[in-house]
């Protein structure tokens, strides 16, 4: 179990850095845009390459808000019957498994969908969707993997993270 | 009767067994719907119809200013712009009855001019009151209610991340949105000032604090205190739009930090992190919620529900139903999952009483303030409870006179919707 | 065997492509069917929104669903060339002209069919205005313009007049114009009019046909479709082509009431009438968009699109 901890481990820190490094660029590109049309100058490309960049950091963001313990739960029935904790932990786990591979199977499906019959973004950028849709199956993948982890560990992660909502 | 006619309800019971085993609430709206539909479509068609729908609700510019003003809160708190603000009302409150805790709450309004979040607001003035607050004895029960309690303004004042989500689900102007939280924004600020000013013990103000001095105090300060401002007026004269305002924001309290030299960057990337994980996660909510949104109209159960409701509760009684069904929902349920159940349906129940969808906006968005403090799910008594060790129930006491009164502003805002309406239809 | 179809729209539900649509023709298929094809219909958007019609019909997500042509550009290049200027029918014409069994109908019918999609029916919702919040006669006044635009077409249109084409949200476009995010929007005039425009706006011009038209259509899930009785399809198609004619007349009957509308809003509103002067300078002014649309397109359909 801890060789495979060990396998995962690093895979699920790069998507989470990959999801850092998309939600950190997003303010960058948006603010240049809002100067450049400030100066009547606006661009055609920032509107549709922010919303994908935040589609793709929204969906790899998973991994880590998962290992962080920033999904929320209703624990009413945990803090009710405290020895009931490690049933619900085990049931939460594997349901959220289960959805990673829903997530993983209809995303591949919605890529090659797009793929097959050449979808491009109907807008003056053109931009061939399925590249884009690859966040859905990839982020189901790190939902997946980080899943397996908390799995071998056993338990589910208590919130280290502020939820800031 | 058909399965067909069933499937949304057993969408609905499905999702709140989930729910209670703590399943992630995500995957219980995902899994609920699709588990439903699944039952009166074949397996190819839900499958194609759930990753249609969850693209759908990805692909919302709108959303993008969600991790924007996340990211300006955990910013703030990194650079300690919670300890500036609560040292600047200290200041100004100086020696008046329970200075303190009226410093407190400005600092909340102030703060929540900036954040788009309440937890943020809570946890960043509460690190640096709540300590204060204790040594000069104001009691768990204040010091903690005082701070949980403020921290809800940080959802009605502007920017506020539910009504971003709430513009996305109804279409509705997020700007107008925003400037339409401002007023009911400061009457509950006044409302929580005069309620901790009149809380007894009637503590005396300890220090005296010169005018130079306050006056010094705000200026130094002034980088943080212009940024409400600034973004106001960003979005009232409309310059720029809401997500636009967000990345201006990001990059000024970037650019503030490195001038102050307060923000390492070692710090950038702990706000990042913080920010990029509470994005993962109320985005995986928007998507799913959508999803199960989707599904139930569909099915259209929304539209049965708002029917049986209108046709029995009109006007007053409407409203009073849909308070009390906000409240059982914020019982158990935090803010974004309840906007996204509750919107379809409530939506239309709002439109028959005659709220304008700006006015029923404000209106969800206090019954959100409610169940960030209601136990026993309150994520804003979770945040306290997390950084001061306060009781849940202790604290639960102590916001008790808030939720009276943001019961009361519920109604108020039902009765007079110009106090909603006013400053946005001014914007011409 | 009797089916349930869906049926979605978005926009306003007030619009007449709407209010004048769906109701006659699920009355009308309902009554053919003898009850047989039972609907659920779902107006605004809460279902499919505009831009993801082109694959959630394709799909199954929904079984009808009110489209652009335009949105299916990502899919079917060639549809893009009913936002361009070579389209100079009147919508008169366009009730003959774009009905099954017509070549224009067929070819486009043909190319949705290779998407996934059935083409029940097509139709004019006039010619685009733009809405500006400067004076606007001349394509001239367009340049250095930001407006705000709906489609691909439309923007490149707006790129030859030397306008910076701006993209936002329909919910956004109202305090845009009104706070001068952008200076001006083109689009659908009973949109522009539900959507209030003309509240912050000052001028309109209603280029009749000399910067194109909008084309838009009910299309089905083909699947849906083919797996329905052939007498059943022919009753879809046929209620959908009689609801289309209705809808489109009235479209006709009440444009100027639309455009009336905005003039008594205090809105300056330019009427290029097809022949004049004023029409032939816009028409000039995308000589080279025409030229290059020419050059896109395939040959046939151009001939299609160009001949009366
Ligand atoms: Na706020
Ligand atoms: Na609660």
């Amino acid at each position: 179990m801890r060789g495979l901890i060990q396998v995962l481990q690093p895979m699920c820190r790069f998507m989470s850095i990959v999801s850092i490094i998309l939600l950190g660029l997003l303010a960058f590109p948006i603010a240049y845009d809002a100067t450049m049309r400030a100066f009547g100058k606006p661009t055609i490309w920032v509107f549709e390459t922010t919303l994908y960049l935040f589609i793709a950091g929204g969906f790899l963001a998973n991994t880590l808000a998962m290992s962080s313990g920033a999904h929320f739960r209703v624990m009413i029935l945990a803090q009710a019957f405290p020895s009931l904790k490690p049933a619900l932990d085990w049931l939460a786990l594997i349901l959220t498994l289960l959805f990673s591979i829903l997530l993983i199977g209809t995303g591949s499906y919605f890529v090659w969908y797009s793929w097959s019959n050449d979808i491009l973004s109907a807008t003056l950028l053109e931009v061939p969707l399925w590249i884009p849709q690859l966040a859905i199956p990839i982020g189901g993948v790190g939902l997946f993997l980080q899943t397996l982890i908390h799995i071998c560990e056993g338990k589910m992660p208590e919130g280290k993270e502020v939820i800031m909502e | 009767m058909d399965l067909i006619d069933w499937a949304g309800y057993i969408s609905i019971a499905l999702l709140f067994l989930m729910m209670l085993l703590a399943v992630p609430i995500f995957v219980s709206m995902g899994l609920a719907a699709f588990a439903a539909a699944l039952l009166i479509d074949d397996f190819q068609l839900v499958a194609r119809t759930f990753i249609q729908t969850v693209w759908q609700g990805a692909s919302i510019f709108e959303l993008v200013a969600l991790p924007l003003f996340i990211l300006t809160g955990t910013i703030m708190q990194q650079t300690d712009a919670g300890r500036d603000l609560f040292a600047v009302t200290k200041a100004w409150a100086g020696s008046i009855s329970n200075s303190l805790g009226v410093a407190t709450i400005v600092a909340c309004g102030i703060f929540a001019a900036i954040s788009g979040s309440s937890i943020a607001t809570a946890a960043t003035v509460g690190l640096v009151a709540i300590p204060l607050l204790l040594e000069e004895g104001y009691g768990k029960t204040r010091a903690g209610g005082f701070v949980a309690g403020g921290g809800t303004l940080g959802i009605v004042i502007p920017p506020s991340i539910p009504l971003i989500l709430y513009g996305v689900l109804t279409e509705t102007s997020i700007g107008q949105l925003f400037i339409a939280g401002v007023v009911p924004g400061i009457i509950m600020l006044t409302a929580f000032t005069l309620v901790v000013y009149f809380s007894r013990p009637q503590i005396k103000g300890t220090q005296d604090v010169s005018w130079s001095e306050c006056l010094s105090l705000t200026l130094r300060c002034s980088g943080v205190l212009a940024l409400p401002i600034i973004i106001i007026v960003a979005i009232y004269t409309g310059i720029f739009t809401p997500t636009e305002v967000g990345a201006l924001s990001v990059i000024y309290l970037l650019i503030l930090g490195l001038a102050q030299q307060r923000l390492t960057f070692g710090k950038f990337v702990a706000a990042l992190r913080t920010a990029t994980a509470t994005t993962g996660m109320l985005f995986m909510l928007i998507v799913f919620g959508q999803y199960f949104a989707h599904f139930l109209t569909f099915e259209q159960v929304p539209q049965s529900i708002a029917h049986a409701i209108t046709d029995n509760a009109t006007g007053v009684w409407a409203i009073t139903l849909m308070i009390l069904a906000y409240l059982v929902l914020g019982t158990f349920l935090e803010s974004a999952a309840m906007l996204l159940i509750s919107i379809p349906i409530f939506a239309p129940v709002a439109a028959a009483a005659g709220m304008d969808p700006l006015v029923f906006g404000i209106f969800a968005v206090i019954a959100m303030e409610i169940a960030q403090i209601s136990p026993p799910v309150g994520v804003n008594l979770f945040t306290i409870h997390g950084i001061s060790g306060i009781g849940l129930w202790t604290l639960a006491r102590g916001v008790i006179p808030f939720i009276l009164i943001q019961i009361c502003m519920l109604y108020i805002v039902y009765f007079f919707p110009e106090i909603v309406l006013w400053l946005p239809h001014s914007m011409k | 065997d009797s089916y349930r179809l869906s049926l979605s729209t978005w926009g306003s539900p007030k619009h007449p492509q709407v209010s004048h649509f769906v109701p006659e023709f699920t009355k009308l298929v309902g009554e053919r069917s003898d009850g047989r094809i039972k609907f659920r219909t779902f107006e605004g958007g809460e279902m499919v929104k505009q831009q993801f019609v082109p694959t959630a019909v394709p799909q199954g997500t929904v079984d009808i669903s009110l489209t652009t042509l335009d949105n299916w550009s990502g899919r079917t290049s060639d549809v893009t060339i009913l936002t361009t200027p070579l389209w100079t029918r009147s919508m008169k014409d366009t009730l003959g002209a774009l009905k099954p069994g017509q070549p224009i109908y067929d070819y486009f019918d043909k190319k949705l069919r290779e998407q996934g999609a059935i083409l029940l029916c097509a139709f004019d919702i006039g010619p685009p205005v733009l809405s500006t919040s400067f004076p606007i006669e001349h394509p001239s006044d367009l340049a250095g313009k930001k407006i705000r635009v709906y489609s691909k077409g439309a923007g490149q249109m707006m790129q030859a007049l030397k306008a910076a084409p701006t993209t936002m949200s329909v919910g956004e476009v109202y305090s845009a114009l009104q706070r001068g995010t952008v200076d001006g929007a083109i689009g659908g005039l009973q949109g522009a009019v539900g959507l209030k425009h003309f509240e912050v706006t000052k001028y309109m011009l209603a280029p009749m046909g000399a910067l194109g038209t909008l084309i838009h259509a009910y299309v089905m899930n083909k699947d849906k479709f083919e797996s329905m009785p052939e007498d059943l399809q022919k009753i879809v198609m046929e209620s959908a082509a009689k609801a289309r004619d209705a809808m489109q007349g009235y479209i006709i009957d009440k444009y100027g009431d639309f455009v009336d509308q905005v003039r008594k809003h205090g809105n300056t509103v330019t009427v290029l009438e097809a022949g004049t002067p004023g029409y032939d300078e816009w028409r000039n002014a995308l000589q080279g968009v025409n030229d290059e649309a020419r050059r896109t397109y395939p040959k046939e359909l151009v001939e299609l699109i160009e001949t009366k």
